[in-house]
């Protein structure tokens, strides 16, 4: 779906005054894009996912889905965190399975389709390469492993768009350089419209058609880049030329060379 | 296999150490049985009087297990209550603590003077030291649910009643059972207390009588089974956690 974002401005008031998270963003994401949020800590990119989600009503501006406004958590969106957030006390195919037994619980009509939807957390799982692991407990998982599940959960009821907030951040690198390879096969088979918060650059690139990017202090829209890389991507793209330049070229939009050295490592933390 | 022997074997070996140590210093000292008798001597009362001992416990257990499974449910109920709306909380709150932190000694006389001698103000005087800390670890783990999970209530989207079931409700349990298990502990101190505070039946009575009489021996043996049915119950709930709590552990 398509979604518009038009002159975005959120402040949180705190006890020490206001801080403006994200000031007066706009962009319009095509259907079916892959789209990365990047830029330094503190610049606001959560809030925006948060926004699109439906989960924080933005002080100014609106969000539109196909031409309707948001202003209540999305109904058909699937949120993938940077911690998994899996139920302990369920089982691995229970945590894939809770949204729809909670969607089951309040539209009866859902309660006979159960087999169906049991087989998609199945097939889920096999291609998250965690068969064998549904009766698994979340504390006998990997971090990794863990957030393939979360993935699946996210996954499960088919939605049109799929949230995701630094969802590798928590990983190891080789770890993090699999599961982007596995999370683009996942959505190269159902091509959903995606928004993937990261402060990541050769992540964002991999991963994205477009890579928006962000200032910190007071958030704004620095820069739409279309990464200009065939798909499907596989992993030897990432030692081409032409990834290389692309991620030059969100480098540079960042102005992370040009700072000087505090605050640019401030601006990696 | 060998270490969870050790579980057992170790504090025994402890045990016979302090009987040991205890009969040698009686021996040597040739201290009056009254300010300190020997572990023989009390061997002896555990032995000959095991049928009262045993019985006046058995009263007080099962007064012990009501205070505690009733002021574990008034526990989980105002922990549920008070960790749902910050309104209530704010306003029971202080009520709450000072009803805990009163000294039970100060309450003790006036339950008697209101329900009178009887099973009715040891019962209460027990469900009061039991529900709180029940209570404060529900209140716990109910505002320990993490943001993320919320969010994710809010997105899946739940109900409320699904949030309160299906997110709240398990994430607070494990407190629940911590709070079970300091539960029990307070639920015998605050039945043997009872009892000798105003003795009328159970253990306690009987070792207030003791303490009237300076039979030490009686005393010391009605503080064996105590710890003895303490012990237990306080084991068998931990391990009853464990199974339950499978998942967390």
């Amino acid at each position: 779906m398509t979604v518009q974002l038009q002159g975005i401005t959120h402040v949180f008031s705190a006890a020490g005054g206001s801080v403006t998270a994200l000031r007066d963003v706009s962009a319009r994401i095509e259907d079916g894009q892959f789209v990365s949020l990047v830029g330094p800590s503190g610049c606001g990119k959560s809030t925006l996912l948060r926004i699109v989600a439906g989960l924080i009503t933005s002080t100014e501006g609106s969000v539109t889905i196909d031409g309707q406004l948001i202003h209540s958590p999305l109904a058909n969106a699937g949120f993938v965190f940077q911690k998994p957030v899996l139920f302990p006390w369920r089982t691995v195919l229970a945590n894939v399975m809770f949204p729809y037994e909670m969607r089951a619980q309040q539209d009866r009509s859902l309660k006979p389709r159960r087999k169906e939807f049991l087989d998609r957390a199945h097939s889920l799982l096999e291609m998250a390469g965690l068969s064998g692991f549904d009766r698994a407990y979340p504390k006998e998982l990997s971090g990794g492993m863990a957030q393939r599940v979360a993935i699946c959960r996210a996954l499960l009821l088919d939605p049109e768009v799929l949230l995701m907030d630094e969802p590798f951040g928590a990983l190891d690198e080789f770890t993090r350089d699999r599961l982007n390879v596995e999370l683009l096969q996942i959505w190269e088979s159902s091509r959903k419209t995606v928004f993937f918060v990261t402060h990541h650059i050769p992540e964002a690139v991999f991963l994205s058609d477009r890579v928006l990017v962000f200032s910190p202090h007071p958030g704004e829209l620095l820069a739409d880049i279309t990464v200009d890389l065939p798909r499907p991507r596989v992993p030897a793209v990432r030692e081409t030329v032409g990834f290389l330049d692309e991620t030059v070229r969100v480098r540079r939009q960042l102005k992370l060379d040009e700072a000087d050295v505090s605050s640019g490592a401030a601006g990696n933390a | 296999m060998l270490k969870k022997a050790r579980v057992v074997t170790d504090p025994l070996i402890f045990l016979v150490a302090i009987v040991v140590v205890w009969q040698l210093v009686t021996v040597v000292t040739g201290i009056h049985s009254v300010l300190l008798p020997s572990p023989l001597a009390v061997g002896d009362i555990l032995t000959t009087r095991f049928g009262l001992l045993l019985s006046s416990m058995l009263d007080t257990y099962r007064v012990v297990l009501e205070g505690f499974a009733i002021g574990g449910l008034v526990g989980l109920v105002a922990g549920v209550v008070i960790g749902a709306s910050s309104v209530l909380r704010t306003a029971f709150y202080p009520f709450l603590v000072s009803l805990y932190i009163m000294p039970k000694a100060v309450l003790i006389p006036l339950f008697l003077l209101w329900f009178g001698l009887g099973e009715f103000y040891k019962l209460l005087v027990i469900v009061l030291l039991v529900f709180f800390p029940v209570t404060e670890n529900v209140v716990t783990g109910i505002r320990g649910v993490s943001v993320e999970m919320r969010e994710l209530g809010r997105i899946t989207p739940t109900t409320r009643w699904q949030t309160f079931r299906r997110i709240s409700m398990p994430s607070m349990f494990p407190y629940f059972m911590a709070g079970l298990r300091i539960g029990i502990t307070e639920a015998f101190i605050g039945g043997v207390l009872a009892e000798i505070l105003a003795p009328h039946a159970g253990i306690g009575s009987r070792i207030a009588e003791s303490v009237a009489t300076s039979n030490t021996q009686f005393i010391m043996a009605g503080i064996i089974v105590i710890a003895f049915f303490g012990i237990t119950t306080y084991f068998l709930m931990a391990f009853i956690e464990r199974k339950l709590l499978f998942w967390y552990y």
